[in-house]
């Protein structure tokens, strides 16, 4: 038996040692296909927003999601629209970043938030 | 349902309301124009009415206002207490970003002046769609107006804001000018926002420019706005 020899059959005893024999109810492989399933469930947005005016555009649709403990953060992305004026008409691109600190509930369907205040980059 | 009908309603009934409201901004570069326009043709017939036979002029040759709002109209307040000065030419730059509003803000400070008055297209005032605001606004980019003996020609020299499909500074027209002499034409004074030898003139065709300048009647000096400062100096390559 030549030396590596020795090491190949080192190499299939360890492999073999490695395998799981688990008798759990959920296997390694669904725990991680729960896990990756989760994470791009997370990207789907949570609520779609139509924006009027607002240095974005006549009108701007987008989707966005929103998240903190409070519901207080929220990150929209919108597509809105500038009908032609004096030039071409035009779309626009917005990232909005919101904060809305209070949320006040004044009944079972209606909640108000007095302060919403963010930043945004649009592009025209 | 019907509870959620008149919310969305409630808040579509104010959107559109909104719509008519002035108070809202669309988008900085949205191209709403209200008020005055064409305001370099209606201007133009002033001063060549105001000049018309007049051996002497006087003018004021300013520019770069761009954002400085409060000093515009304290230049409007002191040039209103003289009346000795005929018109004024805004060198360029009435905008800092091209955005519509700018346009419309400069326009009204400087509407409130006594005499007449002309804006040459500034380099600033292409950023955005700057371009169709100031046309819309002001008028054509390239211009001239009889003051007195004296044709005053306004070009765009801002080449750095164009592409070859544009022709800054357009030879065609400067042609024509020298082509079309006005009947009483003695002098030729030439106007525009960024001087040859600038970065953002057309340098390849600085040389052919003079040699065009030269060639105008009567020519007495060219007027430039952009370097921010109060400058005579002779710049004559061809000597």
């Amino acid at each position: 038996m030549k030396w590596y020899d020795i090491k190949k059959l080192h190499y299939i005893i360890s492999f073999f040692l490695l395998i799981p024999f688990n008798a759990d109810a959920q296997s390694k492989y669904e725990r991680h296909v729960e896990r990756y399933q989760s994470a791009w469930q997370k990207l789907i947005p949570k609520y779609t927003k139509l924006q009027f005016a607002g240095s974005m555009g006549l009108l701007s649709a987008g989707i966005g999601w929103d998240y903190g403990k409070q519901h207080q953060w929220e990150t929209d992305v919108m597509l809105g629209f500038v009908p032609h004026y004096s030039s071409k008409s035009k779309a626009t691109f917005t990232l909005k970043q919101n904060f809305m600190p209070w949320k006040v509930d004044l009944g079972k369907n209606l909640s108000i938030e007095p302060l919403a205040c963010g930043l945004y980059i649009n592009t025209v | 349902m019907r509870k959620k009908k008149i919310i969305i309603l409630t808040q579509l009934f104010f959107v559109f309301t909104f719509f008519s409201c002035d108070l809202f901004e669309y988008q900085p570069y949205d191209g709403r124009i209200s008020g005055e326009t064409g305001i370099n043709a209606t201007n133009i017939k002033r001063i060549e009415e105001n000049t018309e036979g007049k051996d002497t002029i006087r003018f004021v040759m300013m520019g770069d206002s761009q954002r400085w709002y409060d000093e515009t109209e304290d230049f409007v307040k002191s040039l209103n207490k003289r009346n000795d000065i005929d018109f004024v030419i805004h060198g360029g730059d009435m905008s800092d970003f091209g955005a519509t509003k700018e346009f419309m803000w400069m326009r009204d400070i400087m509407n409130s002046l006594k005499v007449p008055y002309v804006a040459i297209l500034g380099n600033h005032d292409c950023l955005g769609n700057g371009e169709d605001i100031y046309e819309e606004i002001f008028g054509e980019e390239n211009f001239s107006f009889m003051a007195g003996k004296t044709k005053f020609v306004c070009l765009n020299t801002n080449a750095l804001e164009y592409d070859y499909s544009h022709p800054v500074p357009d030879f065609t027209f400067i042609n024509n000018e020298l082509k079309n002499k006005s009947p009483n034409q003695e002098k030729t004074v030439i106007a525009m926002h960024v001087r040859p030898l600038g970065v953002q003139f057309n340098n390849n065709s600085a040389q052919l420019f003079e040699y065009y300048v030269k060639q105008f009647p009567g020519i007495q000096f060219c007027l430039n706005a952009h370097d921010h400062n109060i400058e005579v100096e002779d710049i004559l390559m061809m000597e």
